[in-house]
């Protein structure tokens, strides 16, 4: 059916982007009053536990997630766990990308806009809070992804927007190991392609 | 006890040609030579503990120089130990006999300067408890802004034991020598608290209708009144109109109802305000007509027979003496005038008016108190520092012939400043007048005509130091080789830039400053680049005119380098008048119809144009390395070291003044 009136792209463009923005805003908000809900129901938990222990039920999600995008044959492993956290991130409205390490089993994820600490602090909670409840969730994620694929992916957290640094950064990091099981899978898979013995 | 001066304006210019403002009033007993003011400021220049410090202490002297004989109203007290009703982190205290050589130190520092000693009791209710989890109010009414605490709502047991803390500390303020005492029960206050009818939902004596709500603030009246005897004159500071509709707030009518029962408990003198932190509308930024408020101060005289003073946006001498003359304001009163510029009254009564440092009511003062920050002031760059040697400018050990590149702000501040201090100062400006970017920005709406003041002031300076100009001469590297200065001062300001994208050429760049100026032609609907103050003024401007205006910038915030207790009210402008805006968002390529926004989230959205405006600046300092070669000292101050504000040209203008 026609329209009847003409469609302005702006129009439907702007309307989604600040749908989009206020549903990340009211995710944020409603972690962080669930997170209140919690403490106030048991004063006992120490908040730093709480939120640690969240996200590492939300990191379990997430890693299914993740499991049916990778394929340890492809040699981009490392860099499609690392693509797949910065969809994460932007999905959640945060700004990121991947950046390319000269070394071949190093992938970084930078991040240079992050909405999460000014939530933390609107809603009392500590930045540390913030930084080691985002660490405990792509920890989460990658052992997952190791127990799964028996990979030795490593993630750590060299900078973070909430402790005063310019970006978030984490560096992912596979053993040889694992690269040479690629290389093996390569040479496989080309072998099945070439009809080879 | 020092002696007091007496005072005689008669053979002043500033007497003459404003009279009003220079005759007598009587509170109570007192007399006071004049109808001039300084009204209760917080400044949080005190400890933690609530002691005053020598910087309050030097900061209140140089107001109190400034009412010559007139009220000087120390900062209102705290009372109370629990510190519930403390709403400044550095708010003075007055609960206890341990604060009296303080406050008796404030006494006569401000009757040392010969003015009228004023002390003030302040209960901050609702916005209060700064320093702990909650504050106090008669009901439990949710808090509007975050900034505030969770509100307690205060038993009867809680109420007397207020009151008599009131009485409490107003008979330390009597011991301590001040001639004069006020009850604040303005803004949001704890007494304004119980006056509304939107925080006071109590059902007992000290609730109901507007005489129940008024209770509270009788019976403190009385008891305050009962703790410092007879003699004093009491005052108090009233909301007259508390512009809280939306929320059910008292009427004007009831508000005059609280005024005539202070008038009944016994008070001499009644402030005028309105509105309150919590209301939605402004009632001292710029935007708002000097003289705005008046009628309120007129209803109050009709209302009751003790003098009526006011303060909010009366910053022009003629407009309260008037004001007097037409009997509807007794006392003129001032905060935000006073911190811009401590002696302004002594330079009305001097004929200096165009020596006065005027206040651009940007309320920059008011964001720091709100982030517990000591004051400061975004003109007056000595503010909160009067104690402080470090910050005054003295005599130059060695003079020096300097050159100033740039007749704007932050050069014509430095340029008054090293000539106060001996050097040989000569200002080049390139354009055939001074002012810079706030030649521009002076042009912008709601007020914005205010902030070419501060050139006016500045011109007068460097004129009565000595300095020369040389207006419609550019610096340049042979000017500086025949000059042959010892220092060059680069504040050269700004240019709007020229930005690459891909299909610029469809549409040719409109400056910001001839949007301003009047001189673009624009169609009827811009993109506006940039984020920051031209470009807001560029935005009003165009949208007032029944533009279609987009903006499109790179922050996170529209007006970024605008203090956050003034960018609300351009928010609030550029909402209404139906601006969009893309923030953390750059034009990335020119289309036929319009350009390409590239958005938050990567996202790409079409915005059709025929006009875009550029507003982005960029700092010009071309002569530094020509001057460095030549062995010349050089100092980049102002938009040239880094686009900003007034207030950073100004303040970089002097700090390098007293310092060259």
């Amino acid at each position: 059916m026609m329209a009847d009136k003409e469609v302005d792209p702006e129009k439907e463009l702007r309307t989604l982007l600040v749908k989009f923005d206020a549903l990340g805003n009211i995710t944020r908000a409603t972690w962080y009053e669930f997170r209140q809900a919690a403490l106030d129901l048991a004063p006992q938990l120490k908040p730093m536990d709480l939120a640690l222990h969240a996200w590492e039920v939300v990191g379990h999600d997430t890693s299914k997630a993740y499991v049916n995008s990778l394929d340890l044959s492809k040699p981009t492993f490392l860099e499609d766990i690392a693509r797949l956290i910065v969809q994460s991130s932007t999905m959640m409205g945060e700004t990121a990308r991947l950046v390319k390490s000269k070394k071949p089993n190093e992938v970084f994820v930078e991040w240079d806009r992050c909405p999460w600490p000014e939530f933390a602090r609107k809603y009392g909670a500590t930045m540390e809070e913030d930084v080691l409840g985002c660490d405990m969730w792509f920890q989460t994620v990658i052992k997952d992804i190791n127990e799964i694929f028996g990979t030795d992916v490593k993630l750590e957290t060299t900078a973070a927007i909430p402790r005063g640094d310019k970006t978030c950064t984490r560096r992912l990091t596979m053993s040889d190991k694992h690269k040479k099981r690629h290389e093996k899978h390569m040479a496989e898979a080309a072998g099945k392609k070439h009809g080879g013995r | 006890m020092a002696h007091k001066p007496t005072w005689d304006y008669s053979d002043k210019p500033g007497a003459k040609r404003f009279p009003h403002l220079f005759k007598p009033v009587k509170i109570r007993n007192l007399t006071i030579p004049n109808r001039i003011k300084y009204a209760a400021t917080e400044d949080n220049l005190n400890d933690p503990s609530g002691f005053i410090t020598p910087a309050g202490l030097e900061y209140m002297r140089e107001r109190a120089k400034g009412v010559v004989g007139g009220i000087c109203c120390m900062q209102g007290v705290y009372m109370d130990p629990k510190r519930e009703g403390q709403g400044y982190v550095g708010q003075a205290a007055a609960w206890d006999d341990r604060y009296l050589p303080g406050l008796t130190k404030m006494a006569e520092a401000i009757k040392g300067e010969g003015a009228v000693s004023d002390y003030q009791l302040m209960h901050c209710g609702r916005v209060g408890g700064v320093d702990i989890d909650h504050c106090v109010g008669p009901s439990l009414v949710p808090q509007r802004l975050k900034i505030f605490r969770p509100v307690k709502e205060m038993t009867r047991e809680d109420i007397r034991r207020t009151i008599k803390e009131h009485a409490e500390a107003a008979k330390r303020g009597s011991q301590a020598g001040f001639e004069m005492m006020e009850i604040s029960g303005i803004v949001g206050y704890l007494l304004s608290n119980f006056i509304s009818s939107y925080t006071n939902r109590r059902t007992d004596e000290y609730g109901g209708d507007i005489e129940g709500r008024c209770r509270f603030m009788v019976d403190t009246i009385e008891n305050v009144r009962d703790a410092i005897g007879k003699e004093m004159p009491l005052m108090i500071r009233l909301c007259a109109e508390e512009l809280l509709d939306e929320v059910g707030g008292n009427t004007p009518e009831e508000s005059m109802v609280s005024y005539k029962l202070a008038e009944k408990a016994g008070i001499d003198c009644i402030s005028v305000t309105q509105g309150w932190q919590e209301s939605g509308t402004p009632v001292i930024t710029r935007d708002i007509p000097q003289g705005k408020w008046l009628y309120n101060a007129k209803r109050a005289k009709e209302a009751v027979k003790v003098p009526v003073s006011m303060a909010y946006r009366l910053f022009d001498p003629a407009i309260p003496n008037k004001a007097i003359g037409d009997g509807i304001l007794d006392i003129w009163e001032m905060c935000r005038p006073m911190i811009a510029d401590p002696h302004m009254p002594k330079k009305v009564l001097e004929g200096k008016l165009d020596e006065i440092r005027p206040c651009v009511a940007c309320n920059l003062c008011l964001a720091r108190l709100f982030r517990d920050a000591p004051m400061t002031c975004y003109v007056n760059p000595i503010c909160a520092h009067e104690s402080d040697p470090s910050w005054q400018a003295k005599p130059a050990e060695t003079k020096k012939r300097i050159i100033v590149a740039g007749g704007g702000p932050a050069g014509l501040e430095f340029a008054y400043v090293a000539a106060s201090r001996g050097h040989e100062v000569h200002v080049f400006e390139q354009e055939d007048r001074l002012g810079g970017q706030i030649w521009y920005a002076g042009k912008g709406l709601y007020g914005d005509e205010e902030l070419m003041g501060m050139i006016t002031y500045q011109q007068a300076m460097c004129k009565r130091h000595g300095v020369d100009f040389h207006l419609g001469q550019k610096v340049t590297p042979a000017l500086l080789d025949e000059e042959s200065p010892d220092s060059l001062i680069i504040a050269t300001g700004v240019k709007y830039g020229h930005p690459t994208v891909p299909g610029i050429e469809k549409h040719p760049l409109v400056s910001a400053l001839d949007v301003v100026e009047g001189k673009a032609t624009v169609g009827d609907r811009v993109v506006i680049w940039g984020g920051k103050k031209p470009a807001i003024s560029a935005a009003l401007i165009l949208a007032e005119k029944g533009k279609k205006v987009t903006m499109v910038f790179k922050e996170r915030k529209v007006g970024k380098d605008v203090n956050p207790s003034y960018i609300w009210r351009y928010i609030q402008k550029l909402g209404n008048k139906g601006v969009k805006t893309y923030k953390e968002a750059d034009i990335e390529a020119f289309t036929d119809d319009g350009v390409i926004v590239k958005a938050l989230y990567e996202t790409r959205i079409p915005v059709k144009c025929d006009t875009v405006v550029y507003a982005e600046r960029e700092p010009v300092r071309d002569l530094e390395a020509a001057a460095k070669e030549k062995g010349i000292e050089v100092q980049v101050i102002g938009d040239a070291l880094v686009p900003r504000s007034l207030s950073n040209a100004i303040h970089d203008g002097y700090r390098t003044g007293i310092r060259i």
